[in-house]
């Protein structure tokens, strides 16, 4: 017997386990690849997705690059850009640059500003 | 148990929900939501049922299983008595600021276990567990408690980020206002005295100018005793006639001039457009301040 609670949390956790798994820019490839991005109903399921913003889902996402590409995808010149292999290995490296440096950086300007 | 038919899939695909987003589905939603704000209960009762367009209500109890991984809802930092190791220290630190004093202290028992480790294996070697145990209490127990300053941390790091915001922000606010300080007083130069010199100032070079056709005309005219019999002269005459009229009629458009190849062409150098030198010296003005 399937509770409408059980329900509710398949859904929940599903939803939470795909967009996270939109921080990885060659699953992005890989969707552009499959051509959902040319379903509108997958465009407005992107933009439903949005409610992850919210600061009672938020706090569940150990990814929080879903949250900035999420945003990205909303654009269509973005969308369009990942069926291209060296756009998504780009994004890719921007990630890696900002994880490895940003915090760095921002020490540094903090410490600076004292 | 992997065989190929799973390999044959790189990724998953996401989740059907979408499938349920189709335009039509979206506007009948839409269309609903307006209906339901303005209509009575009667027509409510009619509507459809949309929950499955909603997002799914956020978990809050229990544990919520990603990627493989079961993970509580909650997550507090436990105690070190929940997981059984005697705790070193007072329960109720937070808020206070001992923790430099304990991790000092913390410290100092490393460094006696330390020796004492190094006096056992000297006198009774196969006694050093005791003071290996000593050890790894004493690390755990510093761990943990460096650990407990983790949310005190974030919190001052999101205070330093927010500070600085706010400086970057009060900066831009404050030379948004000098712009706008210097623009207000550009344009307070600008009235009245100034505006009125550089439309007199037009107006006398405009009046030169006329003084100039009137004394092309008068040229022209004595050109004009003196070989009558011209037919390219008689031409000429009518062209300028008309010029001075068009000239009185409107002062502004002077630009007739150019399109007659045998003035002279001094006049032609010193004419000039006044609205244009008018616009100029303006900007001229707002130029130098």
């Amino acid at each position: 017997m399937i509770t409408k609670e059980d329900k509710n949390k398949e859904r929940f956790q599903l939803e939470l386990e795909f967009i996270q798994m939109l921080s990885n820019p060659l699953y992005l490839h890989w969707l552009a690849q499959e051509g959902y991005f040319n379903k509108p109903e997958f465009i407005n399921y992107l933009e439903y997705l949005k409610y992850w913003k919210n600061e009672e889902y938020s706090k569940f996402i150990m990814f929080p690059y879903c949250l900035a590409i999420l945003d990205l995808l909303q654009h269509k010149e973005f969308r369009d850009s990942l069926a291209n292999n060296d756009f998504a290995l780009n994004i890719h490296k921007k990630q890696f640059n900002h994880w490895k440096y940003y915090r760095y950086n921002k020490n540094r300007s903090l410490k600076m500003s004292f | 148990m992997s065989n190929e038919q799973t390999v044959s899939e790189l990724y998953p695909p996401p989740p059907s929900f979408y499938l349920n987003y189709t335009d039509e589905n979206i506007k009948l939603r839409d269309d609903a939501k307006k209906a339901a704000s303005a209509a009575t209960l009667a027509a409510s009762i009619q509507q459809q049922d949309f929950s499955f367009l909603e997002p799914p209500k956020p978990l809050t109890t229990g544990t919520f299983r990603v990627f493989g991984m079961e993970k509580p809802i909650n997550e507090e930092i436990q105690l070190l008595k929940n997981y059984q190791i005697p705790q070193l220290y007072p329960d109720e630190m937070e808020g206070t600021t001992d923790y430099i004093k304990i991790l000092k202290k913390l410290n100092h028992s490393l460094l006696f276990n330390y020796v004492e480790l190094l006096k056992t294996l000297s006198h009774t070697p196969e006694d050093y567990a005791k003071n290996v145990d000593n050890i790894r209490l004493i690390l755990i127990n510093m761990h943990h408690l460096l650990n407990s300053c983790r949310t005190h941390q974030a919190r001052d790091t999101i205070k330093l980020m927010l500070e600085q915001q706010i400086n970057r922000r009060m900066n831009s606010i404050t030379e948004i206002n000098k712009c706008k300080e210097k623009v207000d007083s550009i344009c307070n130069s600008i009235t009245k005295d100034t505006l009125v010199e550089t439309l007199n100032n037009s107006i006398k070079e405009l009046e030169i100018d006329e003084s100039m056709l009137q004394q092309m005309s008068k040229d022209i005219s004595e050109i004009n005793t003196d070989e009558t019999s011209n037919d390219e002269y008689i031409n000429f005459i009518k062209c300028y006639g008309n010029i001075k009229e068009s000239i009185k009629a409107s002062p502004s458009k002077t630009k007739q001039e150019s399109s007659i190849s045998n003035i002279p062409k001094r006049i032609i150098n010193e004419s000039f457009d006044p609205e244009t030198t008018f616009l100029s010296e303006i900007e001229n003005m707002l130029l130098t301040g």
